[in-house]
């Protein structure tokens, strides 16, 4: 399907990187990048380590990734499409479906230029640097200040967590880097397209969140429109360190192009009374693998995964949420909702564990699955481990169709069939749905209407 | 490994008190499968498997574990839908204590030609010392749309407030576990066939 796009997107970059994936490679993207020499050596660990490890061989499908098929540099021209014209009608027809703005429909199909963004959100920008808070790309976090990316870059999640994670180091580029300073608190969720010289969201995007004791910030990446790419293999990785006292909430609404394997790591580690809120939509890709994870190191700290997924014809959505807890009276909460119609699949997999030495933790997992027709599919494999008389564990999962007794309800007030699903799906989403800045929560219900559109006969 | 049929429109209860280590039942149309275990004492492993192959099949698996000092036990009982209309239900309690581990595998596994099917599956853990240690991994594959499945989880200990208000009532610290303890059991005796409820000694005091 993306063969069209793939070209357009080709033709305009301005530098690539050879195909498949060798040390002259990740040598040039550190040169590219005009990186000194310590991040250079990161990189070519990373790739030592990639070639050492083996692709996992539970949940989806990963057999058809061939590694050495896959540009991992371009570095992005300014417009992905000279005009509006060429952008490919699909997409057209999805933006204006979902009542996208003109201009985020420009800036998302690439055909905008940058400085439109910047003047817009420049005054923004101001603001924040006045209290402080570095919001920065990746590239420019590692120049500017080099001291801080050394000290927390890789360190919650290591080149050797597993291959995707390697695969990025070595060749990550994109992502934020975001540092909040003490008692600050960022009132506007930060979003990517904020940034000055924000690129498209990359492949290998690398992002980093820390937040100072008592601080409090929101960071939303990806839209609800569908974000195409050229390249079949997303593996991204975001680190975030939440100190004393401090609240991180990460926002994540995901719907690349239905060609893309999604492979993304995400953890946080926080500290005594902390808090980190994952909210995770997944819609798009044809397999995504990932579990937000929270390490609960100090005492009292609290992590909560919210987990939407929806899987459509030939999607694999293998979602859900890792807590572990290491510190005594540590608190968690993991709610999943997924639904699956048109013959996708959604899968559940989350993991709370209670280590020996904590006590009076609390944690709860709920996860609800709704499978619309007969070719779907939705699985559930959780494993919780509790230790001690102190804590408290509690695990709930549900799986079931629509109710036919609320189809006929709603189409007794004289709702269309149609109507009636959407307006119960909606219902079934919402407490996460809820969760998600409301202008982003209208378009999710809108993709939601667009993608059901005729899953139930 | 034991391999039992329950023919068509039959109905059996069978009681295991350790006897049998893994065991398959295959169950025949509108026949029903009641199957009660209880483990105690060293190190043990159980495995069942239950195959729901007759339409309006059903089976009722029914565990109770107790384990103290060392004791370790294995517990998988997987259950799979293969015929329409069929139920399935699996309900697990369980008392550690002392240094004793539990690890509980549940697979409720809904194949396509089992539409109309539902299962539920609930395993509670009550954790008595603070060097007990309960893993549990309740699966679920739904593969029909036509189905209802649940499963849940707990484990947790004795709770503070509760004896508390027992021993309010003038009961003392001890006898007040105790009941909470029987009270935890009650629910899953009241469940098992009536001739069944009399060899169960529970293994507590």
């Amino acid at each position: 399907m993306p063969r069209r796009w793939k070209r357009g997107g080709m033709k305009n970059s301005l530098f690539k990187a050879k195909k498949g994936l060798s040390k002259r490679v990740v040598e040039q993207i550190s040169w590219h990048k005009k990186e000194s020499s310590w991040m250079r050596k990161l990189r070519l660990k990373a790739l030592g380590i990639f070639k050492t490890k083996t692709v996992p061989t539970w949940g989806g499908d990963l057999s058809q990734i061939d590694f050495d098929d896959i540009y991992y540099y371009l570095k992005p021209a300014k417009q992905e499409f000279d005009s509006w014209d060429k952008v490919p009608r699909e997409i057209k027809r999805t933006y204006e479906k979902l009542g996208v703005p003109q201009a985020e429909r420009g800036f998302l199909s690439g055909v905008k230029a940058q400085w439109d963004s910047e003047v817009v959100y420049g005054s923004i920008l101001k603001k924040l640097k006045r209290k402080g808070v570095i919001f920065l790309s990746m590239e420019e976090g590692v120049l500017k200040y080099p001291d801080l990316v050394k000290e927390y870059f890789g360190k919650i999640i290591p080149a050797s967590d597993n291959k995707f994670a390697a695969l990025n180091g070595a060749v990550w580029s994109g992502g934020s880097f975001i540092y909040v300073p003490r008692g600050v608190k960022v009132d506007l969720p930060l979003q990517a397209y904020f940034r000055i010289n924000a690129q498209k969201i990359g492949q290998f995007e690398r992002t980093l969140i820390i937040a100072d004791e008592g601080s409090f910030v929101h960071y939303l990446e990806g839209c609800t429109s569908p974000i195409y790419t050229s390249n079949s293999i997303h593996a991204g990785v975001v680190e975030i360190i939440v100190k004393r006292n401090a609240r991180v909430r990460y926002t994540t609404i995901q719907n690349w192009s239905k060609n893309v394997y999604n492979l993304v790591t995400k953890r946080a580690r926080v500290e005594e009374e902390g808090i980190m809120e994952w909210v995770d939509f997944n819609g798009g890709s044809a397999l995504t693998m990932k579990y937000p994870s929270v390490y609960l190191v100090g005492k009292k700290a609290r992590g909560e995964v919210l987990s939407l997924a929806l899987a459509g014809a030939n999607q694999h959505q293998d979602t859900g949420g890792k807590v572990l807890h290491l510190a005594s009276e540590t608190s968690s909460r993991i709610v999943s909702k997924s639904v699956s119609f048109k013959g996708g699949r959604t899968s559940f997999r989350g993991l709370v564990k209670i280590m020996g030495d904590a006590t009076n933790c609390k944690t709860s997992v709920v996860c609800d699955a709704l499978i619309l027709d007969n070719l779907s599919r939705s699985d559930t494999y959780p494993l919780i481990s509790a230790c001690g008389d102190s804590n408290k564990v509690e695990h709930e999962a549900f799986v079931s169709k629509l109710s036919k007794e609320q189809l006929f309800y709603l189409q007794s007030r004289g709702f269309s069939p149609a109507d009636s699903e959407v307006m119960i799906i909606n219902g079934f989403i919402e407490p996460i749905a809820k969760e998600i800045p409301f202008e982003y929560a209208i378009e999710l219900n809108r993709l939601i209407k667009l993608e059901m559109e005729g899953a139930v006969g | 490994m034991d391999n039992l049929i329950i023919k068509k429109g039959q109905t059996k209860v069978i009681f295991d008190n350790g006897s049998l280590e893994n065991c398959t039942f295959d169950v025949e149309e509108n026949a029903a499968l009641t199957y009660v275990f209880i483990l105690s004492g060293g190190v043990k492993r159980t495995e069942i498997l239950v195959r729901l192959l007759g339409k309006s099949s059903s089976s009722s698996v029914f565990g109770i574990f107790y384990g103290e000092k060392k004791d370790e036990f294995q517990i998988v009982i997987r259950t799979i839908h293969k015929a329409s209309d069929s139920s399935g239900q699996t309900f697990v309690k369980g008392i550690l204590d002392g240094e004793s581990k539990c690890i509980f595998l549940g697979l409720v596994d809904i194949e396509k030609s089992a539409s109309g099917s539902c299962d539920i599956l609930r395993q509670d853990t009550l954790l008595l010392s603070s060097q007990s240690r309960v893993e549990s991994l309740p699966h679920m594959e739904i593969k029909a749309n036509n189905a209802i499945a649940k499963h849940s989880v707990t484990s947790s200990g004795l709770s503070d407030e509760q004896i508390l208000y027992l021993q309010m009532r003038g009961i003392d610290p001890k006898t007040s576990r105790k009941l909470m303890i029987e009270g935890f059991l009650l629910e899953i005796l009241n469940k098992l066939p009536k001739q069944l409820r009399k060899n169960i000694i529970c293994p507590l005091r």
